[in-house]
């Protein structure tokens, strides 16, 4: 008989507790004393999509909201957005800004963030800021902009290797409730795609299919489930 | 805050993922009375997107967590003056106005800086002389001691990131420091124009004049924004006459020549040119390395000599950038505990020094490395078994499975439909003959280098 799962998902929280370091200690570290107001009140940390920047930031909001901490979160690749959303927000006591490479070239947005900047420093609010590239080579086409985003320090974030990755999903699973034992995780590893957000979804959907099948999720499980090989 | 929204919070932070409750619905703000929650967003598009997207969302979570007592919700743009004094932990205050009021007598000087918006770190003394900022920074001290009658109005120009800012506040501090009653203000022009609108929306613009017309120096950051903005300029127009004419000290700055900034109307950029104009040029190797110098001791970093030349020669354009790079050559060394030096910040820098802006492909990866073994990228795709192809085929896999996202089945069809376990083989055979073979450690090295960098 076939278990039927309700249609319920808890979004996962993206902490710092639950975020894989792999290589990024320094980056991680940069960011603790940022949150804990130490240091620089700019960072900035960069990296390839899926190396983690957004969980960062939203983990980076987390920890502010529990300090109680007046913030916003804003990913300049949301549709809809327009440079009035950054209107006042120096009042706040932090700013984490997501995707910033997706505004560059758009000059009203260039002066808009430019503003936001030095407003922020007036006001003493600190500013985090994420995007694919480290701010000097954003090609942010306002100078005054790109020198005022290159006078914090900037981390790279590196994408997770075999063994950070082996750690998200055994970790990602435990999240979920269901273990993967290491036969399990490296046959996930050495046929499907390797990016953290692909094996995520994957760990929901071998969540779904073993919770209705009343399987554990084996080799044989998931060579079924995947048909033997996924490109 | 309301006990009624803290709860509606907690709801929708199940409810929405991270990012939209973190965009939305965190920098909202709620305040109770009686039986209406008013809650006030930082501006109109937040307030607008809120009320479209969560409103009845927000009407039944108080609704259910009041027991019906909450029966109206006003959306609101503004700010509670809340909780800004219970942040006095954080290690940078906020250092407005509306930020930690301190009101010993010692601070009395710590509040007219607030008041004028200037950064105690901008003065004199920290501002690095060289050859390509000698004359502004002496014209800048001439006027600290003398506002008003030395050269009026001063206009600093120079490219973005050379110390225009740090100049024009170090006047103001001055200023403050020898004069208690004198008044200043330091703005971004950005600023003087946002101020001037909100004025004239609230019917407020006395007071917006009594602000930038009663004081006895007026410091204006990068007047070039003024351009094309025609209200802006007239009333800066009148603002700096009503201040000249009395002999209050006007300090501009702009990134180019007062003649040459475009969009300003011509009465301006003749009265910018009726006092001193001076340039800041970018700054020599030495001057950037004294700067770097005196940024570590400010920050309180060890910077040997040698480093600090190693930074200066590969950040040439602002004094940013070298703060940037400085930042974090002392945020790894705290993290890791080990004293900079050369090495350390060519690692350390690795990634700002070199941008990394190329895309690593499995396609770049096989041009790459036929190019350096001397054959074709066609070879690394055929089934040929000689060692001459081979081991470059398996390096190219290898490097392949470290360089791109890609899957190992997509790997090994890149090259040729191979398995994925034929990628595996070749990313293991590889690792194990570079702990056998140094030549061919460096190769992959080599490889690995000029595809990152």
């Amino acid at each position: 008989m076939q278990q039927l799962g309700l249609a319920l998902r808890l979004p996962q929280p993206q902490t710092l507790a639950n975020f894989i370091p792999g290589r990024n200690a320094e980056p991680l570290a940069a960011l603790r004393q940022w949150i804990a107001g130490a240091g620089a009140p700019y960072l900035a940390l960069h990296g390839e999509p899926g190396c983690g920047k957004t969980h960062l930031l939203q983990a980076a909001c987390a920890q502010l909201q529990a300090r109680a901490r007046s913030l916003v979160y804003l990913s300049l690749a949301q549709a809809g957005l327009a440079p009035a959303v950054c209107e006042g927000l120096e009042v706040l006591d932090a700013v984490a800004l997501d995707d910033v490479q997706e505004i560059a070239g758009q000059a009203p947005w260039e002066q808009t963030l430019f503003a936001l900047f030095n407003r922020l420093q007036e006001h003493g609010g600190r500013l985090l800021i994420a995007a694919t590239r480290p701010p000097a080579t954003i090609g942010f086409q306002l100078a005054d902009l790109q020198s005022r985003l290159c006078s914090g320090p900037s981390f790279l974030l590196q994408p997770l290797n075999d063994l950070g990755l082996d750690d998200l999903l055994e970790q990602g699973a435990q999240a979920r409730g269901f273990a993967l034992d290491v036969a399990a995780r490296r046959y996930l590893l050495s046929r499907c795609p390797r990016d953290p957000a692909s094996l995520l979804r994957l760990l929901d959907e071998i969540d779904a299919v073993s919770l209705a099948q009343g399987r554990i999720p084996t080799v044989p499980f998931l060579s079924a489930l995947l048909g033997g090989c996924r490109a | 805050m309301s006990s009624i929204w803290k709860k509606c919070c907690e709801r929708l932070k199940g409810d929405l993922s991270p990012q939209e409750f973190n965009t939305w619905i965190l920098p909202l703000q709620a305040s109770r009375e009686s039986s209406q929650l008013r809650l006030f967003a930082p501006n109109r598009f937040v307030r607008d997107w809120v009320r479209e997207h969560y409103e009845h969302q927000i009407e039944e979570l108080c609704n259910t967590f009041s027991d019906g007592d909450i029966k109206d919700i006003r959306f609101e743009i503004g700010t509670l003056e809340t909780g800004r004094a219970a942040h006095a932990d954080m290690a940078e205050p906020k250092t407005t106005a509306s930020g930690p009021k301190a009101s010993a007598p010692g601070n009395r000087l710590g509040e007219r800086r607030r008041a004028a918006n200037l950064s105690p770190t901008f003065r004199f003394e920290t501002f690095v002389e060289g050859k390509s900022n000698q004359i502004a920074r002496a014209a800048s001290i001439q006027i600290a001691c003398n506002p008003g009658t030395a050269y009026n109005p001063l206009f600093i120009y120079g490219g973005v990131g050379l110390g225009k800012t740090h100049l024009m506040q170090a006047v103001g501090n001055t200023i403050l420091e020898q004069n208690d009653t004198a008044s200043i203000v330091y703005v971004h022009s950005e600023r003087f124009v946002s101020d001037m609108i909100k004025s004239l929306q609230h019917n407020r613009m006395d007071d917006f004049k009594s602000r930038y017309r009663g004081v006895n120096a007026l410091l204006i950051d990068d007047v070039q924004f003024f351009a094309g903005k025609e209200r802006s300029q007239e009333e800066f127009f009148h603002t700096f006459n009503a201040l000249f004419e009395t002999g209050q000290q006007i300090i501009l700055s702009s990134d180019r020549f007062p003649k040459e900034v475009s969009g300003l109307e011509e009465r301006l950029r003749s009265r910018f040119g009726w006092g001193l104009t001076v340039a800041i040029e970018p700054p020599d190797l030495e001057t950037r390395v004294a700067i770097l110098q005196s940024k570590a001791s400010l920050f309180g970093i060890d910077l040997p000599e040698d480093v600090a030349f190693f930074v200066a020669k590969r950040l040439r354009s602002n004094v940013r950038e070298l703060e940037g790079a400085l930042r974090r050559l002392g945020a790894n060394s705290s993290f890791t505990g080990v004293a900079i030096n050369l090495e350390f910040a060519r690692v350390a820098l690795h990634d700002m020094l070199i941008a990394q802006d190329k895309q690593v492909t499995i396609e770049n990866i096989q041009k790459v490395v036929a190019n350096y073994f001397k054959i074709r990228t066609s070879d690394l795709l055929s089934a040929k078994r000689t060692r001459s192809i081979t081991r470059p085929r398996q390096i190219a896999m290898a490097l392949a499975k470290e360089l791109t996202k890609n899957s190992l089945p997509e790997i090994g069809k890149a090259f040729g439909g191979r398995d994925h376990s034929t990628v595996i083989h070749a990313a293991k055979k590889v690792e194990e003959l570079r702990t056998t073979d140094h030549l061919i450690d460096e190769d992959y090295k080599n490889l690995l280098r000029t595809l990152t960098s």
